[in-house]
């Protein structure tokens, strides 16, 4: 039986082993959940799906803790595990689903944590774009998202969708023509 | 003037295009009042994309679901760390060929340093008895369960099935115990922890 008195917190034992790794791991998840979450949902479109997705790329990523050693590269690692995770879902699905906030079983919403101004104001621009981004197709969105928001090189985004420069370039060139003219119509 | 696509218009600004296509490109726009004006256009619905995907969606009470993907992922990896514990050999080969002196040596060194130990530590448990105040609260963590006790009170909790032992067992000194058992039957996976506070 180990014991640790509490008493006494400079006592170490072989349970501590792992601590240092612990934190490193909490630290990593605590510096990029926000934007994963972010990269995947802009995806797959949906809360409950990008939270399981999110949790799955970080199991996939923290199993390895070995790569946590490179801050940098552990993040470059994590953000091509999450749009794969993502890409890899809705390819297996074969469907995006655009589930309603409000429709979800509990949903995670609470009305009286922002103030209505700036609630309003978050909600609108959140339904704009969620409202243009729904008018891509899936290949086109995930083009978007990766080069546009994620800065991803297309060659880089051409690997991860597994197509051609050609077929990329098309995607992304689609995807800013159609999201260019709904905003130029909601303008007027 | 013939004007390029609005395909390679979309793709002007954002560096996809060859060095050749934006050559020709970036002659014909830096000239052209009506095509500046399209990528113009692009630039800011790209900036517009960028803005809008780094809000969290409507709605969403963030801190709540990333307090609940974090429990989840630290669930996910203990119990990925179980599963890669169990069935791991614990014992190295047996040593093969070992001379006998070599062994009696062994013997030896092994005895001295046990003997040793066993007396320095009764030596320092004696310190720390003396040292040690009153009824501590206490983690302690075995292959049969996780618990905490403050010498009157006691909290446990056991392995889910009498033949289950835990394939992982922690403690630290921040005052957690944690085991993690994986049932050979079902494969479930049990990730039992106490904290003290």
């Amino acid at each position: 039986m180990l014991t640790v008195y509490m008493s006494d917190p400079a006592r170490q034992t072989a349970g501590n082993l792992g601590q240092d790794t612990a934190d490193l791991q909490n630290r990593f998840i605590q510096e990029h959940m926000r934007r994963v979450f972010l990269i995947i949902y802009r995806i797959v479109g949906n809360v409950a799906d990008a939270q399981d997705l999110t949790q799955e790329a970080f199991i996939k990523v923290l199993q390895r803790s070995e790569q946590l050693k490179d801050p940098e590269k552990a993040a470059h690692w994590l953000s091509r595990i999450a749009s794969n995770t993502a890409i890899d879902f809705l390819r297996r699905h074969g469907r995006v689903n655009f589930t309603e906030i409000d429709s979800l079983v509990e949903p995670l919403v609470s009305d009286h944590e922002y103030n209505p101004e700036q609630s309003l104001l978050r909600r609108e621009r959140a339904e704009r774009l969620e409202d243009g981004l729904r008018l891509l197709t899936v290949k086109e969105r995930t083009a978007l998202i990766l080069r546009d928001v994620e800065d991803v090189p297309a060659e880089e985004v051409a690997r991860q969708m597994n197509c051609s420069m050609a077929t990329v370039r098309s995607h992304i060139a689609n995807a800013r023509i159609k999201f260019r003219r709904y905003l130029e119509r909601k303008k007027a | 003037m013939k004007h390029p696509s609005v395909e390679k218009l979309a793709l002007y600004d954002g560096g996809e295009l060859s060095w050749l296509d934006h050559l020709i490109l970036r002659r014909h726009v830096t000239g052209c009042a009506q095509c500046q004006a399209e990528v113009e256009m692009f630039r800011g619905a790209a900036v517009a994309v960028r803005e809008e995907t780094e809000e969290i969606p409507a709605g969403v009470q963030w801190d709540r679901l990333a307090a609940e993907m974090r429990a989840n992922i630290r669930v996910g990896i203990a119990a990925s760390d179980a599963i890669s514990a169990y069935g791991k050999p614990n014992d190295a080969g047996p040593v093969q060929g070992m001379p006998w002196r070599m062994a009696v040596l062994t013997f030896g060194l092994v005895l001295m340093v046990t003997v040793g130990y066993w007396l320095n530590a009764v030596k320092k448990s004696e310190q720390i008895a003396a040292m040690r105040p009153p009824d501590p609260v206490v983690a302690e963590a075995s292959e049969r369960g996780v618990g905490m006790s403050d010498g009157s009170k006691e909290l446990v909790l056991q392995s889910p099935k009498t033949n289950v032992r835990a394939a992982i067992v922690t403690v630290s000194t921040v005052g957690s115990a944690g085991a993690r058992y994986v049932d050979e039957d079902t494969g479930q996976i049990t990730v039992n922890n106490v904290y003290v506070e």
